[in-house]
């Protein structure tokens, strides 16, 4: 099973309940840059012709996180009137942000972002295509990002020694990434 | 103008507004990731909030 | 018993002692796994049974006692058709598609379901936790 899911896949997947019925799906997806913790989701409706909804879902109330659905117990754990709504954050969407080191190396265009999907999902890494020639994907595990913007996300320089071809190798980076912070 | 003429301009008008109603709200259904400021009331200043 | 099997087999009313119509489709529940209806094709005079109104699944025939007004269980046909499981999609509760529901394995007795087929996978019935208008939704990854 994949704890991995990217952001673009998560997008537009239904809210399921135990029930069975799809009372939603995935709109946005906010997080916390300082330490990448996921906070909820904004929603849309499921019909063709339904567009945002003011619901939101708290990450706190995910049952279950994976890349073909967003399980809740009931529909209660949505926001309704008696609870507060996931709160907007500030910043902007970072995809097609700037990814950049540290040390000023512009490592590409963010063109999707790992969610570590488990009790509490956590944004885990970015998927960073280099403006080339030649182009190409690698996703970087990132755990604590230096400052995240709309337009540019600042990665420590180390991982880049970590960069990952695709999900299966990106779980190893990942490992080997939070190895040599335990180490430093 | 025949009467089917009339018939076809309503029809196409139709078309188009369904055509249109269904690419905004698809528009609006789309998402993306939005960081947070990383800061909340009481949690001092780190970085501006845009 | 599976509902492949079952599927347009005759339905008879046992205090009638005439064809009701050919069962069409199960409403299942969760907490236990259950069938709780029955869907009727045919041109009779009602087309959902509730699950106790039946008294046995025969070789040849389903018999039910559909006499009187027994079938307060069932709410109404829209509800039913949304626990219908067949051809929906199985959604583990961490949120992984094991592909779609192909059959449902029940007991003729009791109306257990033990288990659910889906082209993926064959999931205990007590993995169940609940059908719906969407989906299947199961315990376990």
């Amino acid at each position: 099973m994949t704890r991995y899911v990217r952001a673009s896949e998560l997008v537009k997947k239904p809210v399921v309940t135990f029930d069975g019925e799809d009372v939603a799906q995935v709109k946005d997806i906010l997080f916390e840059a300082a330490d990448g913790s996921v906070r909820g989701f904004t929603l849309a409706g499921r019909g063709l012709f339904s567009g945002p909804l003011k619901q939101t879902l708290a990450a706190g109330r995910v049952h279950g996180l994976g890349p073909d659905a967003v399980v809740i117990r009931d529909g209660t754990a949505l926001s309704g009137d008696d609870q507060p709504a996931v709160g907007v954050p500030g910043g902007g969407d970072v995809m097609g942000a700037t990814a950049l080191t540290v040390k000023g190396t512009e490592l590409g265009k963010v063109v999707d972002v790992i969610i570590e999907g488990s009790r509490q999902p956590v944004v885990a890494g970015y998927e960073v295509e280099s403006s080339g020639p030649p182009r190409r994907r690698v996703l970087l595990p990132v755990l604590r990002p230096v400052g995240v913007s709309g337009d540019m996300v600042v990665v420590p320089d180390a991982v880049v020694d970590f960069a990952a071809g695709d999900l299966a190798g990106f779980a190893e980076a990942a490992r080997g990434l939070r190895h040599r912070l335990e180490e430093e | 103008m025949e009467w089917w003429g009339w018939l076809i301009v309503a029809v196409v008008v139709l078309a188009v507004l369904i055509a249109s109603a269904l690419v905004t709200q698809a528009r609006r259904r789309r998402g993306g990731v939005i960081a947070g400021g990383g800061q909340r009331p009481g949690e001092g200043e780190r970085g501006g909030r845009r | 018993m599976l509902f492949s099997q079952a599927n347009g087999r005759r339905v008879v009313g046992l205090t009638e002692a005439e064809v009701l119509g050919s069962l069409a489709a199960l409403s299942v529940a969760s907490a236990p796994a259950r069938v709780t209806a029955l869907k009727l094709k045919g041109r009779g005079p009602r087309d959902v049974l509730a699950w106790r109104q039946v008294e046995s699944f025969g070789p040849d025939a389903v018999t039910v006692r559909a006499g009187g007004e027994g079938g307060d269980d069932v709410q109404d046909d829209e509800f039913e058709s949304r626990r219908d499981p067949m051809g929906k999609p199985v959604i583990t509760e961490d949120g992984h598609c094991l592909g779609k529901i192909v059959d449902v394995e029940f007991d003729g007795t009791t109306g257990r379901v033990q288990r659910l087929m889906a082209t993926d996978e064959e999931i205990a019935g007590e993995r169940l936790l609940g059908v719906g208008g969407y989906a299947v939704v199961v315990r376990g990854g």
